[in-house]
């Protein structure tokens, strides 16, 4: 699902995009209008309006807000998912998921509660 | 009312026959105006507010992207248009503003197709081109927003641009090169260490790695001493160090081969 070239993920980055690499480490809240890849360490908080994708080596210790998700490494916090979050199975995320659309590769790990909007009525008959 | 300013290595005699074209050219087009040569005797900003004072509006660097970059403090504080006939080596900025030689310059400045760009803000000092750290950069953090940043062992450079280039055919400089002078925004870009080769022999030839890339309005850079930083290759200023994006501050002559980013 996810390539771990670091090579290649920035060289199809746009202009408003932020990347987190890692030759650095972030403290506090980051907010961002265009997509965030981490590839490093963040402590605080991740919000962007546009697509979150976490590294195979990153690791954040914050909670996270995002449209899209894709999560390759490790989560420590709630995350709130707009619309689809992926997690590959090199994924661990100690916290709480909250997805439209969750697709959870074999081997990932979740410890924490998943919640999904738009669940269809079961009605017992 | 032009005025041309050159810079001193232009005193060479190889020089002298590109020199002699420039002027005749510009006597053709009838935009000749005041010369001047600079030197050690008199900076730069003293001879650009002198002029300003005796109406100039546009003053015109001959020389290189140093020459650029060397004026733009004084032009920005005196609100004046600034153009840029490229002779010699390192001609980045002027290529990317769609300038080309010596004679394409003289063309550009008689259409004088002028657009406004941004500039950085450095501790009172403006600076178009970049900041850029490469020492001691575990002991500097940079701020911004409601967050900080702080380089690890293998950070080998830290640049903070306005205006990027790179002549570097390698995609993330491509992709680099979309960053926009005219967006309000500066663009803090830290490159690791190449370990595969020393950093200093590095230097013949561009070969940084980008790991992490950040924009922003305002940064604001610390440390526990006073450490240095570079604005344009030129300027020391030491921290701490707030910097921020003056937006389409500058005024500049630009050419129609301009790259398509510049409005």
């Amino acid at each position: 699902m996810f390539k771990s070239n670091d090579e290649s993920d920035y060289k199809n980055f746009n202009s408003d995009d932020t990347i987190i690499g890692h030759s650095i480490k972030i403290e506090g809240d980051l907010i961002s209008d265009g997509s965030i890849i981490v590839e490093g360490e963040v402590a605080g908080s991740v919000k962007t309006a546009a697509t979150l994708r976490v590294g195979d080596k990153a690791k954040i210790t914050a909670s996270v807000s995002a449209k899209d998700g894709y999560v390759a490494g490790q989560v420590v916090g709630n995350m709130d998912i707009a619309d689809k979050l992926e997690l590959s199975s090199s994924a661990t995320v100690n916290g709480d998921i909250s997805a439209k659309i969750l697709l959870v590769e074999s081997g990932a790990i979740i410890n924490g509660k998943v919640t999904m909007s738009g669940v269809r009525e079961i009605v017992n008959e | 009312m032009y005025y041309y300013l050159y810079d001193t290595y232009l005193q060479d005699q190889k020089y002298e026959k590109i020199l002699d074209h420039i002027k005749t050219k510009l006597l053709d087009l009838e935009i000749q105006g005041k010369n001047e040569k600079l030197t050690v005797l008199k900076s730069v900003d003293e001879l650009i507010n002198d002029e300003t004072k005796k109406g100039m509006d546009t003053l015109v660097v001959v020389g290189n992207d140093k020459t650029f970059c060397k004026v733009i403090d004084a032009v920005v504080k005196n609100g004046l248009t600034l153009g840029i006939i490229p002779v010699g080596q390192e001609n980045k900025i002027a290529t990317v503003l769609g300038i080309g030689n010596e004679d394409e310059a003289c063309d550009i400045l008689s259409a004088r197709k002028v657009v406004n760009l941004d500039v950085g803000l450095a501790n009172g000092y403006y600076f178009f081109n970049k900041i850029s750290i490469n020492k001691n950069l575990e002991r500097l953090s940079i701020e911004k927003d409601s967050i900080k940043i702080i380089p690890r062992a293998d950070c080998g450079l830290i640049e903070l641009n306005n205006f990027y280039v790179s002549d570097s055919e390698e995609q993330t400089q491509s992709n680099l090169m979309k960053l926009s002078p005219q967006d309000g925004l500066l663009d803090l870009i830290f490159y690791k260490k190449d370990n595969k080769r020393n950093w200093l022999l590095g230097r013949k030839k561009e070969n940084k790695k980008m790991d992490s890339l950040f924009d922003g309005s305002f940064f604001k850079i610390k440390s526990f001493e006073y450490l240095p930083v570079l604005l344009d290759g030129y300027k020391v200023q030491k921290t701490p160090v707030e910097v921020s994006i003056e937006k389409q501050k500058l005024k500049v002559i630009v050419g129609k081969n301009r790259v398509e980013h510049i409005i």
